[in-house]
């Protein structure tokens, strides 16, 4: 105390506190000039504003909008910071953060609360399949995917809001008359090891489950040997990790289905192949099923000769569903209405398809 | 430009007042002018020509009226004033209202004219009452025109205060505008309250906001979990706008100013009278100064006196935005703080206490359910799920009051004096000088640095009150 006191008599403190008042905040601003601008947080899976991004036009306030960009995103220790908020908020056990849900063994969740559901454009799109079903008169199946948090309740923090799965399913059934429809919630329901902890997606798990439903729903006899999974990382931290990003959220497993050789995959007019390796170096290791997402895709297996040919609509659930299907179909066109805009009536007709398949998230409208 | 954001922060508020500290005291007024209209053509690049023209305007109709009485005309000041007052509320109720006339004409008569989708210019309410009460006092020959337009200038377009109040009167900065004095200590109390309106904005407030949001997008609500919404948009205004107030008064002591203050713990009124008397001050006494009292106050009989409460309280709702709900607000107010000039202020006087903080609390709580709902159907639907009409608890309650229990506690004891005035007593019994100081300005930089990086990290920070 008699040092502090000797200090503060010695020395003006006010005027020290107003040096540093304006000291502090300009040393801050030549740290994030002089430094090497970042150019991707891989977190959050975007490029970071940096100085050669900055525009110059100021009438339409580009320039403003992006020196401000700019100095949240090169802050000195961004994402440390992020990480540590992160902490702080696991630390004070808070059930929602980055507008993820924090369940039991921190477990995260996409928040998805009634206003977030475009209900009718839920049903609108419901109907259009239904439309097309009767106008093409191919047999269609639809296979709507729960999100993880309406089939997994008990393991979210008590009470946290989701929409209604029971009324929107319900209402899209009502749609879906010409339909085969495929309720996948009870088959989902209550089991963790079917969703990713880090992420929104089911897992291959999951996918799995889904299929024997789907195997069910064409009349395969039940009691059949499960497809094998296998491994593709031990070191998967999905989209809503990158929300939370948290050490204490512990890197989870990634599986697949083991494929047949021989398979013929195009995507957007470019060969591919149905696993990609690569996306496993990569932040967004989900991409591993066909590299991400596509237009449309095909797969042909040369191997079922005389076989059928599925058409499927689809969203990202699909992209880890798909290989369980090329031992069923000699080819298989996928088509992602959010990057081909496509009469997907003429398409099931002009590709010659058997069946037409949708298979998306309950809550993705089309 | 916003007092929450990272080039305010870390570039333009260590900038001015660095070179403004620098600099000797005759070129402190111009740098002050430069920077303030940098500071809103940083927002409004276009809409700047506005605040210059209405600036100019003014300057020039007080000097006028001062010609005029030197030269022995006073019979034509009134129609200066008159200029005034239209060329002011012209060019506000242009930018401002003209789309909410022509849709509420549509929606009258089913016509479909065009809405000319006019965009309103950051601040204009709050720079446009400043210069109206600068022409009206003058005009009144309270205070003398002043001549120079640079330190006219400065006073209109002065950044603590443009974009967001308090609404500071001429002549309350009038001697400070020519000659100010900067005092060390003076200028630290300033970078406190700075501090202090920066945490309420933007750890409090911004919370808060989440809050509201995401339960008023909901279509559905339990009435608890729609009064926890409804508490925590009371709580985020007051935030809000206090610590925007703080922020202003806060840079104005930096700057050698004394702005009055705009916010008196309105929470804890015991009626709606007094909660006006603590809640954006500067509004209220503009108002009561400038309208209620010409148009003859209570000093006309009664009728007359609901009359201009009437006019006063639709204009008072009509100013906080261009829509319905507001004037539906500004009614609901005039309603209560009628019917408590009758009879009800009698009754709450004898009343226990808490009822008129109950009865206050309440009938403000329900007032920023129809100021946030831009419709008044919305509003109105919001209203029935805080009375019921979607049950009364649900899981999605509990997990609210869970999640928010904490952060509600927080905004309720500081939204009231109580604990400030306790800590206050506190830290001014520390017999030590220099503690005092090291308590306070700990507390300061904890404040600054954590909103600090609350910016940094959240990209969420909209000021409630730009729309006005």
């Amino acid at each position: 105390m008699k040092f502090f006191n000797r200090f503060y008599s010695k020395l003006n403190a006010a005027q020290l506190v107003i040096a540093v008042f304006i000291a502090f905040p300009l040393i801050l601003l030549s740290a994030i000039l002089i430094k090497k601008d970042s150019v991707i947080s891989v977190n959050e899976n975007r490029v970071l504003t940096a100085r050669r991004d900055i525009r110059t036009d100021v009438l339409d306030g580009g320039f403003q909008k992006d020196l401000e960009s700019y100095l949240s995103d090169q802050f000195p220790m961004r994402e440390g910071l992020k990480r540590a908020e992160v902490d702080l908020g696991l630390t004070l056990r808070s059930g929602c953060i980055g507008d993820a849900y924090v369940g039991s063994g921190g477990r995260l969740f996409q928040k998805i609360l009634p206003g977030d559901v475009d209900s009718a454009k839920c049903v609108r799109y419901a109907a259009r399949v239904n439309r097309i079903a009767e106008e093409t008169g191919i047999g269609t199946y639809v296979m709507y995917v729960p999100s993880a948090g309406v089939s997994l309740r008990e393991y979210m923090p008590a009470g946290a809001p989701m929409y209604d799965d029971e009324a929107l399913f319900s209402s899209l059934r009502n749609q879906l008359k010409t339909c085969r429809v495929i309720d996948l919630r009870p088959v989902l329901s209550g089991h963790p090891e079917y969703y990713y902890a880090t992420d929104h997606h089911w897992t291959a798990a999951g996918a799995a489950a889904a299929y024997a439903e789907w195997r069910a729903a064409h009349g395969s006899a039940s009691g059949a040997q499960p497809p094998e999974l296998y491994t593709v990382t031990d070191s998967f931290r999905g989209t809503l990790w990158s929300r939370v990003p948290s050490e204490r959220i512990r890197p989870e497993k990634m599986q697949a289905v083991r494929i047949p050789d021989g398979l013929h995959v195009e995507a957007d007019g470019k060969e591919i192949s149905l696993y990609d390796p690569s996306a496993l170096g990569t932040k967004d290791k989900y991409n591993f099923f066909e590299g991400g997402n596509h237009g449309i895709l095909t797969v042909e297996n040369p191997a079922v000769k005389g076989g059928k040919t599925l058409l499927i609509c689809k969203d990202s659930f699909a992209n880890s569903f798909l290989p369980f299907l090329v031992n069923d179909y000699q080819k298989i066109v996928m088509v992602d209405e959010r990057y081909a805009f496509l009469d997907v009536g003429q398409l099931a007709l002009d590709s010659g398809a058997d069946e037409i398949a949708v298979i998306r998230e309950m809550i993705s409208a089309g | 430009m916003v007092f929450s954001s990272a080039v305010f922060l870390l570039v333009f508020l260590p900038t001015v007042l660095l070179l403004y500290y620098a600099l000797p005291e005759r070129v402190r007024n111009p740098l002050l002018l430069v920077a303030s209209l940098l500071f809103y053509a940083w927002g409004e690049p276009v809409y700047i020509l506005i605040m210059l023209f209405s600036t100019v305007f003014d300057y020039c109709n007080g000097r006028m009226l001062e010609t005029l009485d030197r030269r022995g005309r006073p019979e034509k000041r009134k129609w200066v004033l008159l200029l005034s007052l239209i060329g002011n509320l012209g060019i506000l109720g242009f930018f401002k209202y003209t789309d909410f006339l022509i849709s509420s004409v549509n929606a009258l008569t089913g016509q479909a004219f065009d809405l000319p989708g006019i965009a309103l210019p950051i601040g204009i309410s709050f720079y446009t009452f400043q210069t109206l009460s600068y022409t009206i006092d003058v005009y009144r020959r309270e205070i003398p025109a002043q001549h120079n337009i640079l330190n006219f200038g400065m006073y209109v377009c002065m950044f603590p205060q443009l974009i967001a109040g308090p609404i500071v009167k001429y002549r309350d900065v009038e001697r400070q505008i020519s000659h100010r004095t900067l005092g060390s200590k003076r200028i630290c109390a300033g970078i406190l309250r700075f501090a202090q309106g920066l945490g309420k904005k933007v750890l409090l407030a911004n919370s808060f906001g989440a809050v509201w949001d995401e339960i008023s997008a909901q279509p559905e609500n339990a009435a608890v979990t729609a009064l926890i919404g409804a508490v925590a948009y009371m709580l985020q205004i007051y935030f809000d706008f206090s610590g925007y107030s703080d922020m202003a008064i806060g840079i104005g002591k930096m700057l050698g100013f004394d702005f009055l203050e705009n916010f008196n713990y309105p929470y804890e009124s015991k009626s709606v009278t007094e909660f006006w008397r603590r809640w954006h001050i500067s509004l209220g006494s503009w108002f009561r100064e400038y309208l209620y009292i010409p148009l003859g106050g209570n000093r006309k009989g009664l009728p007359r006196q609901m009359l201009n409460l009437l006019i006063v309280w639709s204009l008072t709702g009509l100013w906080h935005g261009a829509g319905w709900n507001f004037v539906l607000w500004g009614l609901y107010f005039f309603v209560l703080l009628a019917a408590e000039k009758l009879f009800l202020l009698d009754l709450l006087k004898k009343a226990p206490a808490a009822v008129g903080h109950l009865y206050t609390l309440l009938t403000v709580l329900f007032s920023w359910v129809i100021f946030a709902c831009d419709d008044v159907g919305a509003a109105g639907r919001y209203i029935l799920s805080m009375c019921g009409a979607h049950g009364y608890a649900d899981a999605a309650s509990s997990y609210y009051l869970r999640e928010n229990f904490f952060l509600l506690l927080i905004g309720a004891a500081l939204s009231v004096s109580l604990i400030r005035k306790y800590a206050a007593r506190k830290v001014n019994a520390l017999r030590s000088e220099p503690l005092r100081f090291g308590v306070k300005t700990a507390v300061g930089a904890a404040l600054y640095l954590t909103s600090l990086l609350a910016v940094i990290g959240s990209s969420y920070n909209p000021f409630l009150y730009f729309r006005f």
